[in-house]
């Protein structure tokens, strides 16, 4: 056995010891891990009685290895509260859905429409615009209604795929059919400057004062019920024709402040 | 060369040098057994028997104190620089004790050079103790090392005169 040792030559020698530590150096780190593992298991039982003030600055392969794996750890752990603060505003985002529609759905007589909650991407600076981000995928369509604070606040006037743009009943080419009070007299309140709106064409018999409600008039296909649009601000005999009224309204909810609005998903218009 | 003395004699190190020799650090500075114990056996032992030992030890640095996880880089450092300083002792003599300390030193350097090279290859990151490792442990092991060398070489029986220098044109 030494004479055969012997026989090998020092270069010989050398290109295999070299060889191998070529091979463990580009070996997988996963068998070399082991080899690691292997001796801090065979080192462990020597060193675990020892003080613990002896290892002070000292990291031991194991410990390495365990910080290594802490790393790790703490990596998937910081992913998984980035995953549960998602699904906490998920769910944050769900229960606003839930709370509004629900408030919807507090009204009996629209148990059967259906609605579908939008946030509000952006309110024009004059306020009778507003940009959902529903669209055609949606199923959002021109003509549908759309409620904020449970009144209608417009009619949907765009669509795209993701987004559609809503005509506040504030817009000055704004029309949508109304009824007064609890009169079931049918007008068209149309949009003005200033955050307001008129009810032209109303009889000065009809007592109309200030706070009387108006409403959306129910329109079959699209709005199944009468609902609240806005109140009566100022009523006041037409200077220019005595016998009508000069019915100034406003909405009775405040555009500004919308941050989510509901669409009424009734058939679009043909 | 008595091996299995030479195998407890480098586990023995690498248990002490992950334990017991941090409490001899200097400001995070330890001294490094192994290079010790690659100088002594390079300079003392046939330099057939240096080869295999300097790649053994090279072996028992990356177990106990890899760098960046990796196994591999130190093996060939310790090899290669063991063997080369088998070689040169064959032809200049390191035998007085001032003479290993700057040869711990110079060798020392010189494998953690390689070390950090090779591990270049394949870690995407270098220990960044790499200045003490370069300079501060080598010279806090070539001030110990001289005189570890005599229970070494009494564990070992080998003489501390060492291995006789090769004649020149002898084979």
């Amino acid at each position: 056995m030494t004479q055969r040792w012997t026989r090998v030559s020092r270069r010989m020698l050398f290109t295999w010891c070299l060889l191998g530590g070529l091979i463990v150096m580009f070996a997988p780190s996963s068998l070399t891990g082991k080899l690691q593992l292997a001796y801090t298991y065979v080192r462990w039982p020597l060193v675990a009685g020892r003080s613990p003030s002896l290892a002070g600055g000292i990291v031991s392969p194991l410990q390495a290895i365990r910080n290594t794996g802490t790393e790790k750890a703490a990596t998937e752990h910081q992913r998984l509260m980035n995953h549960i603060s998602n699904l906490e505003s998920q769910l944050k985002e769900a229960r606003q859905e839930i709370d509004q529609l629900g408030r919807v759905r507090a009204v009996p007589q629209w148990d059967h429409m259906t609605f579908l909650r939008a946030d509000v991407t952006l309110i024009s600076q004059t306020q009778d615009v507003l940009f959902i981000n529903r669209g055609q995928k949606d199923g959002v369509a021109v003509g549908q209604y759309v409620m904020g604070d449970l009144s209608v606040i417009g009619i949907v006037s765009n669509v795209w795929t993701r987004t559609a743009k809503v005509k506040l009943l504030t817009d000055l080419t704004s029309k949508i059919p109304v009824t007064i009070g609890e009169s079931d007299l049918p007008r068209v309140m149309e949009g003005r400057p200033g955050n307001v709106a008129k009810v032209p064409l109303v009889s000065a018999s009809y007592a109309v004062t200030k706070g009387t409600k108006v409403y959306a008039k129910k329109m079959p296909g699209l709005l199944d019920v009468p609902i609240v649009a806005a109140e009566v601000k100022e009523s006041r005999i037409d200077p220019e024709n005595p016998s009508l009224l000069d019915i100034t309204v406003r909405p009775v909810c405040e555009i500004t402040a919308l941050t989510s609005v509901v669409v009424i998903m009734s058939a679009p218009q043909p | 060369m008595r091996w299995f003395r030479f195998a407890v004699l480098v586990f023995a190190a690498t248990i002490l040098q992950t334990s017991l020799v941090g409490m001899i650090s200097f400001r995070g500075v330890r001294p490094d057994l192994l290079l010790i114990l690659l100088v002594f056996f390079a300079i003392s032992i046939d330099p057939r028997d240096a080869i295999v030992a300097s790649f053994a030890i090279g072996f028992a640095a990356d177990l106990s104190n890899p760098i960046g996880d990796l196994m591999g880089p130190q093996i060939i450092s310790f090899g290669v620089f063991g063997t080369l300083l088998s070689d040169v002792h064959s032809i200049i003599s390191i035998q007085r004790i001032s003479h290993q300390a700057i040869t711990i030193l110079i060798v020392g350097a010189l494998t953690a050079l390689l070390s950090y090279l090779l591990t270049l290859f394949r870690a995407e990151q270098v220990t960044a103790h790499f200045a003490q490792q370069l300079l501060w442990q080598p010279l806090y092991s070539a001030i110990l090392g001289p005189f570890l060398s005599f229970p070494v070489a009494w564990w070992m029986r080998i003489s501390r005169k060492g291995r006789k220098r090769r004649r020149p044109g002898r084979r």
